[in-house]
């Protein structure tokens, strides 16, 4: 739960600088492309002003039609270049500058238009007038060509600051993600140590579980044991009575410590699975007859009806033992006095189908869904005061999945229920562990 | 049947199992004497020369496996060597038996009676 909290708090950390770097980044983008349109215009201006300043001063020299014409195309691209980029040039200093120019460039025009007029007139280019005229147009142009000039450098300098901001910001935004991968990688990378430690400290609770529990388990059974025998001289009918108490509830305890032992060992994946050849109607006899003191206690009658003839499988043969006595354990203690259990063995699909039926409580329709979950006790068998645990359903389901097959049943509340689990005919996989199932009577 | 001169030899750190077994077997007329640990149970070995070891595996100083190994079971023709256990592994109870141990026993599965059956047993055999 802890590694997925953490993994969370990364992927968000990831994806929050993320979308600051893309904002950001999208800004800035935006604004170093703008800059770069206005220094080309910017550059644009500069170079017709320039060439308009060149070509008057042709015209000047040698006042042909030609220079003329092409002195006015040149004006024209000046006068249309400054109106339609007008509203680009957006900050105080590069409008006052547009605006000087767009003043220059239209003085330029009135001082050109009348040199023109002068020229044309007079033929002669050299009069006072003309030389005025001229001198006037020279210094506008020259005056446009210095404002060009300077709003270019501004936008020169603009699209130099934009890239650099740009710049800054992938360095930042490179080593922000460096950090965060390497804090990542590290959260990542102690979560799988405290999963490491976490899987040791279960395979260490196992065996301390074995050694540290039942140490004192021992010393109460041969102490107990040894007073039943009389090692403390004889006991009295009420003392015995007692005693027997202390001795059944011990019972209950091992019982209770090998299936707590048993799932952990299940539950870490710790357990060796040895398939051998194994004749499964005969392990079958074999529960029945250990079980057959405890379902005469009650008077209940344990029923074979195969028929079928079941070939030898390859599966683990203590494991199986496990399998096999939980569910008819459970069904000779779920089942009132005087009933039966039905047990069968039937091949169906490539697989060995095993089941048993009591004519017991049954489970609650409502509850079935919860039947596999650990602890989990049906409630009217609970009112019954059966002893129990929860657990062995649970280990049962574990253990038919350790051995390739799976596990089903059907109930009626107060008719009985039909346990079931298959086995695959072709045989079940194989593992080396560390450890082996203890085997279990069903006591608890 | 038991005769004084039978000898027992039960090693195992927990005092209570010690004092229990002690008292179980020496009810038979043997003669018990007990150690703690495997250094312990060598050093008393070495001079009480049992007929049979009763011997624990999971043991502080020196654990059982660690003087099976020492003592050599197969070089004691006359000493038989019992381990008792509440270890699970199975692996660890047979590496004892390669070790020259005749037979093992899961501790918590013992009744008193069981522990008169299973010495009279090995030492009737001997």
């Amino acid at each position: 739960m802890r590694l997925r909290h953490r993994l969370f708090a990364v992927a968000a950390l990831v994806v929050l600088v993320a979308i600051a770097f893309g904002g950001t980044s999208y800004i800035l983008l935006r604004q170093y492309q703008s800059a770069l349109y206005k220094e080309r215009i910017s550059n644009q201006i500069a170079f017709e002003v320039l060439q308009r300043r060149l070509l008057a001063g042709d015209y000047l020299l040698y006042p042909t039609e030609r220079a003329k014409a092409q002195w006015q195309i040149r004006q024209q691209t000046v006068e249309q270049l400054i109106q339609g980029n007008l509203q680009i040039f957006a900050s105080e200093k590069e409008k006052a500058y547009t605006l000087i120019i767009q003043q220059n460039t239209a003085d330029t025009r009135e001082n050109f238009d009348e040199l023109v007029k002068v020229s044309e007139s007079n033929q002669n280019v050299i009069s006072d007038q003309a030389t005025a005229l001229s001198s006037l147009l020279s210094f506008n142009a020259q005056s446009a060509v210095t404002n060009a000039t300077e709003l270019q450098e501004i936008n020169q300098h603009e699209a130099a600051t934009a890239l650099s901001r740009l710049i800054m910001l992938f360095s930042l935004a490179g080593t922000i993600f460096l950090a965060v991968l390497a804090s990542g990688f590290k959260y990542i990378w102690h979560s799988a140590e405290e999963l490491e430690k976490l899987d040791q400290t279960k395979d260490e609770f196992v065996s301390l579980a074995s050694h540290q529990l039942r140490t004192p388990l021992t010393s109460i059974m041969l102490y107990s044991g040894m007073l039943a025998d009389g090692y403390g001289g004889k006991l009295k009918s009420k003392q015995q009575e007692l005693l027997d108490v202390v001795l059944f509830s011990t019972d209950r305890m091992r019982e209770l410590v090998r299936v707590l032992l048993n799932i952990a060992r299940v539950e870490a994946g710790r357990v060796t699975i040895q398939p051998k050849a194994t004749d499964l109607h005969q392990v079958l006899k074999d529960i029945l007859d250990e079980q057959k003191p405890k379902a005469a206690e009650k008077n209940i009658t344990l029923i074979d009806t195969t028929t079928a003839r079941i070939p030898i499988i390859h599966t683990d043969q203590n494991l199986l033992k496990e399998l096999y006595t939980n569910p008819i354990s459970n069904a000779i203690k779920y089942t009132p006095p005087k009933g039966t259990v039905t047990v069968k063995l039937e091949l169906k699909d490539k697989m060995v189908f095993a089941s048993v039926q009591d004519t017991g409580y049954g489970i609650p329709k409502r509850e079935q869904r919860k039947i596999f979950t650990k602890f989990y006790r049906g409630t009217n068998i609970a009112k019954k005061e059966v002893v129990g645990t929860g657990l062995g359903l649970y280990l049962f389901k574990l253990v038919a999945e350790n051995l390739g097959g799976e596990v089903g049943f059907t109930s009626t509340e107060n008719k009985g229920s039909k346990f079931w689990f298959t086995l695959p005919l072709a045989g079940g996989p194989s593992r080396t562990g560390n450890t082996e199932l203890e085997h279990t009577k069903g006591v608890a | 049947m038991a005769t004084q001169t039978q000898k027992i030899l039960i090693i195992d750190d927990d005092t209570m199992i010690l004092k229990a077994y002690e008292t179980i077997i020496a009810s038979d007329g043997y003669q018990v004497r007990t150690a703690s640990d495997g250094q312990e149970g060598l050093d008393v070995a070495a001079k009480f020369q049992p007929d049979l070891i009763v011997l624990d595996i999971l043991m502080p100083v020196m654990d059982g496996i660690t003087f099976l190994r020492n003592f050599k079971p197969k070089q004691h023709q006359n000493t038989k060597v019992v381990v008792l256990s509440n270890s699970a592994s199975a692996k660890k109870l047979k590496g004892a038996l390669e070790l020259g141990a005749v037979d093992y026993i899961i501790k918590t599965e013992v009744k008193p009676e069981d522990i008169k059956t299973l010495v009279k047993h090995y030492l009737a055999t001997s």
